[in-house]
């Protein structure tokens, strides 16, 4: 026997399940254009259908369909992409915080200079040989002009050399900066994690699915990912255990924080700036890739090579110039006399003996032999810059060694800007696969609303063509010549 | 086949719209700065290449001052060399005639006078000035090469300069001798310009004839001499001077090929840009603003 009410029971089956396809639609329509969002899909299935005996059929009974029934809103997401992207992410925050401050270094080195205008050490240091072989040259190691033209080209490379060593020491403390406030962003996401992960585990517990969660969850690991190298795990709550290399950053709903410690070691090349400790155990976090490890190689490799580099420059051209600067003679007889003072590029500048008002440029060592007309030492100075290779430069010349410093940041930077480049093609690739699978396309979504709707509409029909069909038994049937 | 989703629509057109505008600004920047290499990133090869050219136009630049300097100071010393072989040559007219044993004292002290007059000259020529530079004192350029005692009859002529002439690099490795000292040019011409006038004055024609005559002719040969050592160095160092012209074209064109930036193919890179750009942005507006909303 069938039910007399069933049909309508299947009919209101369908109008649930339509009914909730239709707002899922409307979800997705309405989050068509957020961050992270994966669309979702009502996935339905034919309710259990029942079997109706007969005395005809009594050994295989005909199964009666019952309707529809909905089994789950399934979130569509490609999981091995999205670790894909986290793992590339990594790599991509690395070469960014790379390319971002090579592209600062570069400014700073102010290279290639124009041949008129002119900022760069390179540039200064090359006005400064010009003058020294006037000076040194035919009749001009007494002319007082000529003279003033040396103190002045020097006084410049000593104030560029100065300017430039300043600005790659505050791009260094920049990138200290820049170290803490990324470390923090890293405590704050691990705390958001862990928040979403109980609360995920509490939907997962009563077998719901906690959809927009985990989105919710998936577009805070994609930021940690850019900032640190970290690998996840899943555990059947859905949770995430986030680790980084081999130490536990995020761990169900517990978290632990990393923080920064001024380093007060004199000896290391970190003094005075951020180490990175787990906040437990002050053991020092080891970044193994993501935007923090390039941070900290610009800061304690990269940069501080350049300044080194500068530094090594400084000492020398002080420390060369001036034994053979006091080798010479002044045109009032003065001899062994600095030119320079100071110890690096920190500090470097004209010696007090030269900047004299009065005497200052008499004092500049042009010659050799104590002749107001001889130029030899002033010649020998200047082949202290483009002639003369010292072991401490690695055998080359003033002049050769700073070029090859520009070259290595040349090719330096050029190679983080396309690795940045190529790094961000790919990531672009990943998210466009996971945009296919999870990405809501709203001609889909139109299209599913027709559906959905007239499939909702037919089975309203459904229940009015059953309600006429009752009326009629009820009050069309048995009343003959009533 | 690959689900397209509004987003990737989007996606894909924003990051095409915006490597368009990078490309864009790159020929913008190389067109307004009129140079490719911007920073040593743009071509690091490109960067050292120029370097290297840029430093060997400076290095010319400076040896071509060097060497006209050089060339002034030469120049100099041969224009007084030229005045010195004049009086070289009236003085050897007048020992000629003084040799001449008809002369009364009375023409002979004539002669004498202009001699002496003659050698008040060369004392001038010996301290000639370019700047403030006196040209055949050597390395003692602010000293007289030659200084006067008048205390003394007659009086002596000291030479005060320094035996070593000025020196220029005239070109990476070339230092050559740029002025010649007075020592050299004169010797002890003042002496037997003193004695030749004694010998005049006393009627020693003897002397005049056998040792005078004698001694300006060598020194007359000696400043020829001189003066054709000069010639030849002007010729080297303006030799110099038009290979270094030479070579600074050369470099700068190099230079000019790798760091300048040529207009007409990046003004052509620059219009198929923003045509691509355009394209971009057409295609933007159409896609944008159509969905199935605008036909249900």
């Amino acid at each position: 026997m069938r039910s007399t009410f069933g049909s309508i029971e299947t009919s209101l089956r369908g109008l649930r399940a339509q009914q909730l396809a239709l707002e899922t639609t409307g979800h997705n329509i309405s989050n068509a254009n957020t961050p992270g969002y994966s669309r979702q899909v009502v996935e339905m299935r034919a309710s259990a259908p029942y079997t109706v005996p007969t005395m005809n059929r009594n050994t295989i009974a005909g199964q009666i369909g019952t309707g529809v029934t909905v089994t789950q809103i399934r979130r569509m997401r490609d999981q091995f992409v999205d670790r894909r992207t986290q793992y590339e992410n990594a790599t991509l925050g690395y070469w960014d915080a790379r390319q971002n401050a090579f592209s600062h270094i570069e400014v700073i080195m102010a290279e290639p200079t124009d041949l008129e205008k002119g900022a760069s050490v390179g540039y200064y240091l090359n006005e400064f040989w010009s003058a020294l072989q006037q000076l040194g040259n035919a009749n001009r190691a007494d002319n007082e002009a000529v003279r003033s033209v040396v103190r002045e080209k020097a006084s410049n490379l000593c104030d560029t050399i100065r300017g430039t060593y300043r600005q790659l020491v505050a791009l260094r403390e920049d990138l200290n900066a820049e170290i803490n406030v990324k470390v923090g962003r890293v405590n704050a996401l691990a705390a958001e994690i862990a928040g979403l992960n109980a609360e995920i585990a509490k939907v997962t517990g009563v077998g719901d699915q906690p959809n927009d969660l985990m989105d919710q969850r998936e577009v805070l690991v994609g930021e940690l990912s850019n900032l640190v190298s970290v690998n996840i795990q899943t555990d059947d709550l859905n949770r995430y255990t986030i680790s980084i290399n081999g130490m536990l950053l995020v761990s169900g709903d517990s978290f632990y924080t990393m923080e920064t410690r001024i380093n007060t070691d004199p000896s290391s090349n970190k003094n005075g700036l951020y180490d990175v400790v787990w906040s437990y155990n002050k053991q020092e976090v080891q970044f193994t890739n993501g935007a923090l490890k390039g941070l900290f190689e610009m800061r304690d490799e990269e940069v501080r090579h350049y300044m080194d580099s500068l530094n090594t420059f400084a000492q020398t051209l002080i420390t060369e110039f001036n034994n053979q600067h006091r080798a010479g003679y002044g045109l009032d007889g003065s001899h062994d006399i600095s030119f320079f003072s100071g110890t690096g590029a920190a500090d470097i500048a004209l010696d007090a003996a030269i900047l004299d008002p009065v005497v200052g440029l008499k004092r500049i060592a042009a010659s050799a032999n104590g002749e107001v007309g001889n130029g030899e030492n002033a010649l020998r100075l200047a082949q202290l810059i483009k002639e003369d290779s010292f072991p401490v430069l690695g055998d080359t010349t003033l002049s050769d060694y700073y070029d090859s410093l520009i070259a290595k940041l040349g090719v330096d930077a050029e190679k983080a800007q396309n690795t940045y480049d190529n790094q961000k093609t790919l990531i672009g690739h990943l998210k466009t696969m996971q945009e296919a699978v999870a990405g809501v396309s709203l001609d889909e979504e139109l299209a599913n609303l027709i559906k959905f709707q007239n499939s909702y509409n037919a089975a309203a029909r459904m229940m009015t063509a059953i309600d006429e069909l009752l009326d009629k038994l009820i009050n069309g049937t048995g009343i003959v010549g009533l | 086949m690959m689900r397209v989703t509004d987003n990737m629509l989007h996606m894909g057109l924003t990051g095409n719209i915006q490597k368009s505008l990078e490309r864009l600004n790159t020929n913008y920047t190389r067109l307004s700065t009129g140079k490719m290499i911007n920073r040593p990133s743009d071509d690091p090869v490109g960067l050292i290449m120029g370097t290297r050219l840029k430093k060997g136009i400076t290095e010319g630049k400076q040896y071509k001052e060097n060497a006209n300097a050089a060339l002034a100071l030469l120049n100099s010393s041969d224009y007084a060399l030229n005045e010195m072989t004049s009086v070289l040559h009236r003085l050897a007219e007048l020992a000629v005639k003084g040799a001449n044993e008809t002369n009364d004292p009375v023409s002979l002290d004539a002669i004498a006078k202009e001699v002496e007059e003659l050698r008040n000259h060369l004392y001038q020529i010996a301290n000639t000035r370019q700047e403030n530079t006196y040209i055949f004192a050597g390395e003692k350029t602010n000293q007289q090469a030659y200084t006067i005692d008048n205390t003394t009859s007659p009086p002596t002529y000291n030479w005060n300069g320094s035996e070593n002439p000025l020196q220029a690099e005239v070109g990476a490795g070339i230092t050559m001798e740029v002025t010649i000292t007075g020592d050299r040019i004169f010797g002890d011409f003042f002496v037997q310009l003193s004695e030749f006038i004694e010998h005049l004055r006393n009627g020693n024609y003897d002397a005049i004839s056998n040792t005078d005559i004698a001694n300006i002719q060598n020194r007359l040969d000696e400043v020829l001499k001189i003066r054709g050592e000069i010639g030849a160095k002007v010729n080297r160092i303006e030799a110099n001077i038009e290979r270094i012209d030479l070579m600074n074209v050369n470099f700068t064109e190099l230079l000019s090929k790798i760091e300048d930036t040529d207009y007409a193919e990046v003004t052509m890179n620059l219009k198929m840009q923003e045509s691509v750009y355009q394209a971009a942005l057409a295609t933007g507006a159409r896609i944008m603003q159509t969905t199935l909303v605008n036909y249900i």
